[in-house]
């Protein structure tokens, strides 16, 4: 069986799966209170008959994967509204629903779709938020992802990221491929493949580019792919290593990390691969940069303590301040989107290489 | 704030888990790539200066499994890139070898094995590629015949999850042009 690996591209994380083409994502843990949420299958009029439960299956997918919801059972209740005057809340309090997400799918001349959507409070008996979208029916699952951002930034106040894509790279048959997919995996599409490695792969802020490190030409290079045109370019390839790409939450630099003195260190570089300025000078490993939301830090990765360490500068380099303090082996720094000032980091123990 | 310092420690208990689930699985994910880094390189098409190796198979000392020469494998403790001096007769051949023969070059491609994240291992297979460049260098050797390039963990081996596995990673493979 081949075993995948896939790289997140908000939070890397690695996880299994199965098959190449149907991506499983299997996400452990959640909320400790979870809402609980019923969506009734949208009403289908018309054609394409077979493809209603996809938005609703969809929905409910993308909810319950983020652990902050509990998707309830609707086929037992007696009542399946897809309109406002067709809704019995009883009904759904009686299944502890405190929200209840209805909807419709019609089809309109030219092959096109109108979905419909509305969130109702089922405690409060109202409507918190409707939409209509004019689809064609190949974006019927991303429209779906869209109608669950809606949802969870609704109930949650956070928003969502189920209307996103993902990178991460596979590896089958002796190739590795850099493939982007749907945020739960589906709809993957090959950027690039090699029989030699590909890693470290990083959204550009607005989405229409990837930065990686590929191996193809023996030695590790780091390259700058548009996903709207396909056209990549080199954006470092220096003497020695070119890796850990990480961009600046404005998009037009790029910190990375290049050996071209022997030890590995981070410098910053245009996304058109000029400007190139060193950051660290260090005899350590200093590696895996990555710039803070707010654009006024780059953190890292630094065994220059004895071990691996989360270390903070200055995106114009100079000094550096320790961050992390505890356990032999700390690397990765990420920033939550959610919260700047917490620092995710990766902890692994039995730690070495 | 309570909220937030709850996402935090449970996206890093996902991270955890998560990252504890690579190492299980990667020994099966590396059984596709057997093939070592030396191997790697032979196979590459680059001819350019294969009249080396070419010239007389039976007396090349670089091929001549009774040479030292022929050995090309240095290996590093845990988490260290410190070269050992078990290894100092076979890198003081090869200085002898490529001070005698100003035209041949070396790739010293660094590796790890399989436990630690990506660009880390990148970095410290670097550093242990520099390491031997060093004595390369002490030895006399010039920079011009020596290229450092790391895979990292990229092309770790590892099909069993203990030492006896990871150590046969943890090393820098020299690689003469043109082989």
């Amino acid at each position: 069986m081949n075993k995948l690996r896939l790289l997140l591209s908000l939070l890397v994380f690695f996880l299994p799966f199965g098959a190449q083409a149907a991506l499983t994502i299997e996400i452990v843990g959640g909320a400790a209170q979870q809402i609980p949420i019923a969506v009734v299958p949208f009403a289908q009029q018309g054609a394409i008959a077979g493809q209603q439960d996809t938005i609703a299956n969809v929905i409910s997918a993308d909810l319950r994967r983020s652990g902050m919801f509990r998707v309830l059972e609707t086929r037992g209740v007696a009542s399946q509204p897809h309109e406002l005057n067709e809704v019995n809340y009883s009904d759904w309090s009686a299944i502890q629903a405190q929200a209840l997400t209805i909807g419709t799918i019609e089809n309109l001349p030219g092959n096109r779709l109108k979905v419909s959507f509305r969130l109702l409070d089922v405690y409060k008996q109202n409507q918190l938020v409707g939409m209509e979208y004019n689809i064609t029916p190949a974006q019927l699952r991303m429209t779906a992802h869209k109608i669950a951002d809606v949802i969870y930034q609704k109930l949650t106040g956070e928003q969502g990221v189920f209307a996103t894509r993902i990178s991460y790279v596979s590896k089958a048959n002796g190739r590795y491929s850099l493939q982007v997919a749907d945020s739960d995996g589906f709809n993957p599409q090959t950027v690039v493949s090699s029989v030699e490695p590909i890693i470290s792969p990083v959204w550009s802020p607005d989405g229409t580019r990837l930065a990686y490190v590929s191996f193809e030409k023996k030695k590790p290079i780091v390259y700058v792919q548009s996903l709207v045109s396909g056209q990549r370019t080199v954006l470092a390839n220096f003497k020695g290593n070119n890796s850990a790409p990480s961009w600046s939450p404005d998009g037009k630099r790029l910190a990375l990390v290049l050996t071209y003195a022997a030890n590995s260190q981070i410098y910053s570089i245009n996304a058109d691969g000029t400007g190139l300025q060193q950051l660290t000078r260090t005899t350590a490993i200093d590696t895996e940069p990555t710039w803070s939301p707010d654009g006024r830090y780059i953190y890292f990765t630094s065994d220059r303590g004895g071990s691996p360490q989360i270390y903070r500068m200055s995106t114009s380099g100079g000094d550096a301040s320790r961050v992390t303090f505890e356990g032999g082996y700390i690397v990765s720094p990420r920033i939550s989107p959610m919260a700047s000032h917490w620092l995710i980091s990766v902890v692994m123990k039995a730690s070495s290489v | 704030m309570n909220k937030r310092l709850l996402m935090s420690v449970l996206l890093a208990a996902m991270l955890a888990a998560c990252s504890s689930k690579a190492v299980k699985d990667t020994p099966q994910a590396a059984v596709v790539d057997k093939s070592p880094a030396t191997t790697q390189s032979s196979s590459s098409n680059d001819s350019a200066t294969s009249g080396v190796s070419d010239s007389s198979l039976a007396s090349n000392p670089l091929k001549d499994p009774n040479n030292i020469l022929s050995k090309r494998n240095i290996y590093f403790d845990y988490d260290s890139d410190a070269v050992k001096a078990e290894f100092r007769p076979l890198i003081e051949a090869h200085a002898k070898y490529l001070t005698a023969h100003s035209d041949a070059k070396v790739s010293l491609l660094g590796n790890t094995d399989d436990r630690g994240t990506r660009e880390y291992n990148l970095s410290l297979g670097q550093r242990r590629a520099v390491a031997v460049k060093k004595v390369l260098n002490v030895l006399g050797v010039q920079d011009s015949q020596i290229e450092t390039v790391s895979f990292g963990k990229e092309k770790a081996n590892a099909t069993c999850a203990d030492d006896s596995c990871y150590k046969q990673d943890r090393r820098v493979d020299i690689v003469y042009q043109g082989e």
